[in-house]
């Protein structure tokens, strides 16, 4: 009595021999292979990651940059900077982008802008990232009272007001490149806390982890080892969309003065300088080269991620409403 | 239902107490003296520091001149008095609490009568043109800075307009109260209000079209659709009103934060709200104005989560009240 | 154990030398209440009071329907929960009272199959590293050595050990149970407890896995708890079998006895489920029960006998008593927990139903009858 038996009775083509290329006919791919396939076809997407690495070469080489081109971003060029009556002097051959009412280069100030605004945009994300990731995962394995504290201590941080808690904080410690960057931070975790506690809700009942623990994982690896892997699509998504939301909120606190403080070249702090005695209603170009700075970088931040968010979430979208 | 909402309020209170100590903390905790120093004036004998000190009560441990605090705030409305023109900090929040209020309600109104139908759209026809253009849309105003979107529709709408075609279409500058003359009032803020809600409908309609498509994908709407319903009936019976929970909860809390003070749209437009009032007390080291104007924002907000979860308990009859 | 297909493993064990000794094994979950302090308000009694044995280099088969416990008794058993109560011993080393730093070596020597070949092995990592991870965590070989091993295992499944880098998704169902399979050998464990390894594959793959199951018995000598809802899948494989109901053991003996001579009412119903004309003729009758309504709640099981609600043949005594284990006089081995046992080709009417059983589960309305019966073949012997 074997299960051969079994065999005639049930299984006339039974399934193909387990073969060294059979996997391969089938055509399995790794998740991550097809993200990428449906990503390729997504040109904005691939535009916008071009240009955000494009971004960041620049603002690492920035130095390099203005050197090359002559002209420190703060370096003050009152003959050729400023006209006769001492107002800045627009966009030309000496000047590409013109220059602000200290005769400074503009073009320069907004290279040098651009590592503030990734250097905040991207640093505030990872160490929210790394903290929302942590917590989410204690909060979402062990449940429970654990779970209820933390999710509780996430939400009331989620209802924090932004903009009253910086005022009050600069109002304290007095603004700085640092506490824009822990502000951000701070600000950005519980989000990403939740969605990873979402998560890790539906993966620890699946039966991998529990394979996991009969093999004798304990539980920080089974969290770390098993379920963060299958975190990180989501990871990628979210992060890629709160870098955005974190150079807009670095240049917002910038023009109102509590962020980064001059003569630093930052975004806001320039458009917040342009303001000064309406100075953009004579001289455009301080208001629209780092508006334009602004915007782009965060339009490319947020088609990469909403790339992302479709590639390896092809679900998402299917209506079951019909004609 | 009353027990719920008894227990909400109490909550509601630990909350505002909670948060007016740490504010307290935060500003008053330092250095007595400092603080002390701050309000007499730069060339303020040590005498005059002491007196002072005295005076404000900073003699006095900080759990005392917290709870001072508080109770005078409850029960006789007092939140202090202007460091710099010794009015009390209470006449300054009523005289800007009408300019925050209106940018913010006629704002809500502006973002929500965008935002949702243009949602609904996108998520009925998913991948579409129009589900296209709704996303460029929604994209682009998110990536516009809001205080950038300000100065941009300032430069064209308003100094363009005015100074170079001579249209004085978008007066801007000034806020004219509602009481004095509505139509003013009206035309004043109308620079203000698109400004503030493009951004926000940017964000309601990702967030309605997310949340509806999340509810047509349910195997629901095709029960009810295969039961013979109409298309319409089932898209907004079933369909849009499921979907607007999430919406709900968003509004609540951005309708408390702006409250406390719509900061960017203030500042950009030289509205003088709460936000402007804050920020310019921020910058003038005015710490009593700074921390009433912080205090009343952050009731707002505890006060609109609440009436969330109220008003969820109320339309959800699936949330548990216990 | 009498069997005549007794399996020629590698080393012979001598008779009643037991590997798994599980005695009056309890776990209940506690249900609580949904408010804060979350009171304990019932308990769900999954597994209430089972005793069984399986012994060296055999497979006992457990059987039942779907919330009966044996899915919990696996996981008790594999200490992936603690046990309410009870003993469970492998090789006379008690394990219910084991600290968490002795666990280790316990989980050398008890593994599991899992049910899901999709679910149970985790989609973001390769081949290598899943089969690598037993390895890892209890201080195997390393690098190259590792590596090595893992493709002797992939072989030794009958995969290729050209798959070390493959992601699970690349792989079809069966494969991917003999992923799990493989997985499960790594620590060259004992015991190994199968939890519904094949009901989740093609019919036509579920032979091919039984059978590596059987040659992998043959040449590591193991033991397996072999966990199934569906009687034929277990009979193949089986020395023993054990029908489960609500959490209790009803029967339990050797496979020729038990498939040939089923007392309990509960087993001959799961029997005639079986399309399995060989075996109704054994049984001599070939008349199919199906059973009506659904298993009672675990969280308050019937009095007395938990079957009589949908018993055909219960009688008052049974909602009053519960019966007891008792050996069959043909064999001892052969046990059974029934006040009225079926006797050999006594047919199950409906007129046995009794009344007395509807009133255990109140407010229902009543059927006229709860078993239906649909002869086949009246009488054939």
């Amino acid at each position: 009595m074997s299960a051969t038996d079994l065999v005639d009775i049930s299984d006339p083509g039974g399934e193909p021999a387990p073969t060294a290329d059979a996997p391969a006919k089938i055509a399995g791919r790794t998740p991550m292979q097809l993200a990428l396939r449906r990503l390729r076809k997504d040109k904005l997407a691939i535009i916008s990651a071009v240009f955000i690495v494009l971004l960041i070469l620049v603002a690492i080489f920035a130095p390099v940059i203005t050197a090359v081109i002559g002209h420190g971003p703060n370096v003050q060029f009152p003959n050729t900077g400023l006209d006769a009556f001492g107002t800045p002097v627009g966009p030309g051959k000496h000047f590409l982008f013109g220059t602000d009412e200290l005769g400074r280069d503009v073009l320069s100030r907004v290279i040098y802008g651009a590592r503030v605004s990734l250097a905040i945009g991207i640093g505030a994300t990872l160490i929210s990232l790394i903290i929302g990731m942590v917590v989410g995962i204690f909060a979402g394995f062990y449940g429970g009272p654990v779970d209820t504290f933390l999710s509780r201590f996430m939400d009331l941080l989620l209802s924090f007001p932004f903009l009253l808690l910086a005022i009050a904080l600069v109002a304290r410690f007095g603004p700085s490149f640092q506490l824009v960057l822990y502000l951000l931070a701070f600000f950005g975790w519980p989000a990403i806390g939740r969605l990873v506690r979402g998560q890790v809700l539906a993966l620890k009942e699946r039966e991998f982890v529990e394979a996991a623990r009969s093999l004798g994982s304990n539980n920080l690896r089974i969290m770390f080892v098993d379920i963060l892997p299958n975190l990180l699509p989501l990871a990628v998504v979210y992060s890629t969309l709160l870098v955005p939301i974190n150079i807009v909120a670095e240049a917002t606190l910038s023009f109102l003065g509590l962020g980064v403080q001059l003569p630093t070249a930052s975004w806001g702090g320039m458009i917040s300088e342009s303001q000064n005695g309406s100075l953009y209603q004579v001289a455009w170009w301080l208001l629209v080269f780092p508006s334009i700075a602004l915007f782009l970088v965060t339009l490319a931040f947020n088609l990469l991620g909403d790339g992302l968010r479709d590639a390896l979430d092809p679900r998402s979208g299917r209506s079951q409403l019909g004609k | 239902m009353f027990s719920f909402v008894v227990r909400r309020v109490i909550y509601l209170v630990i909350v505002l107490l909670i948060l007016s100590f740490l504010t307290y903390l935060l500003f008053f905790g330092g250095n007595p003296g400092n603080i002390a120093a701050q309000v007499v004036g730069r060339n303020a004998t040590a005498a005059q520091i002491a007196n002072t000190r005295i005076r404000l009560g900073l003699n006095h441990s900080l759990l005392y001149q917290w709870w001072h605090y508080v109770t005078q705030a409850v029960f006789h409305g007092n939140l202090g008095t202007d460091f710099q023109n010794q009015e009390p900090v209470i006449t300054e929040i009523k005289q800007a609490l009408p300019v925050t209020a209106s940018l913010t309600i006629g704002g809500a109104i502006l973002w929500m009568l965008l935002g949702i139908p243009i949602g609904i759209q996108s998520a009925t026809k998913p991948r579409s043109i129009r589900d296209r253009l709704s996303t460029i849309f929604a994209l682009t105003f998110l990536s516009i800075p809001s205080f950038v979107l300000g100065l941009v529709m300032l430069y064209f709408l308003f100094f363009d307009l005015t100074d170079h075609a001579h249209l004085h279409w978008f007066p801007s500058g000034t806020y004219v109260p509602i009481t004095q003359n509505v139509g003013q009032w009206f035309v004043h803020m109308i620079l203000p209000w698109i400004s503030i809600a493009l951004v926000s409908a940017a964000v309601y309609t990702r967030l309605m079209r997310a949340s509806l498509l999340d509810v047509l994908g349910e195997d629901y709407i095709r029960t009810a659709r295969a039961k013979g319903l109409p298309r319409r009936t089932v898209l907004f019976k079933h369909g849009v009103r499921a979907a607007l929970s999430p919406i709900v909860t968003q509004f609540g809390l951005d309708i408390g934060t702006l409250l406390g003070g719509a900061v960017i749209t203030e500042q950009v437009f030289s509205l003088q709200g709460i936000g402007k009032l804050s920020l310019t007390s921020l910058f003038s080291k005015n710490l009593p104005v700074v921390s009433g104007t912080i205090l009343l924002g952050a009731a707002f907000i505890v006060i609109f989560n609440a009436i969330v979860d109220v008003l969820y308990a109320v339309l959800d009859p699936r949330v548990r009240l216990s | 154990m009498s069997t005549v297909t007794a399996p020629a493993g590698p080393t012979v064990h001598p008779a009643g030398d037991n590997l798994l000794e599980i005695t009056d094994l309890v776990k209940h979950f506690p249900i609580k209440s949904g408010s804060l302090l979350g009171r304990t308000v019932g308990q769900v009694r999954a597994v209430d009071g089972v005793t069984l044995s399986v012994r060296r280099g055999r497979t006992l088969g457990l059987v039942g329907e779907s919330g009966c416990g044996k899915s919990t008794l696996a996981r008790v058993v594999t200490a992936l929960q603690p046990a309410t109560s009870g003993s469970i011993k492998l090789n006379g080393t008690e394990l219910t009272t084991l600290r968490s730093g002795q666990m280790r070596g316990l989980r050398r020597q008890v593994q599991m199959v899992f049910q899901d070949p999709y679910g149970s092995l985790n989609p973001r990592r390769r081949v290598g590293s899943i089969l690598g991870e037993p390895y890892a965590i209890h201080d195997g070989p390393k690098g190259k050595d590792r590596q090595q091993a893992v493709q002797q295992l992939l072989e030794r499944v009958g995969l290729s050990s050209d798959h070390y880098n493959r992601f699970p998704t690349e792989f079809s169902g069966g494969q991917r149970q003999r992923l799990g399979i493989a997985r499960a050998l790594a620590l060259r464990p004992e015991l190994v407890v199968c939890d519904e390894p094949v009901s989740a594959l093609d019919v036509s793959i579920q032979a091919q896995v039984l059978n590596l199951l059987e040659d992998l018995q043959d040449e590591f000598g193991l033991t397996y708890l072999f966990i199934a809802h569906d009687l034929s899948v277990v009979r193949h494989v089986s020395d023993e079998v054990a029908v489960m109901y609500l959490g209790k053991i009803v029967e339990r003996g050797p496979v020729e006895s038990l498939y040939s001579r089923p007392r309990h009412p509960y087993t001959n119903a799961l029997l005639s489920a079986v399309p399995d004309p060989s075996a109704a003729a054994q049984r001599g009758t070939s008349t199919r029960i199906v059973l009506t309504g659904d298993v009672p709640s675990p969280a308050a099981p019937p009095s007395g006998c938990r079957f009589h609600t949908r018993c055909p043949k219960a009688q008052d005594l049974c909602s009053q008593e519960e019966p007891l284990l008792r050996p069959t006089p043909e064999d001892p081995e052969h046990v059974f927990a029934c006040h009225y046992p079926v006797a050999a080709g006594e047919p199950l009417s409906i007129g046995t139903w009794s009344e007395s059983a509807q009133a255990a589960v109140p407010r229902r309305a009543p059927s006229p009858a709860r078993t239906s019966i649909t002869k086949n073949r009246e009488g054939s012997a």
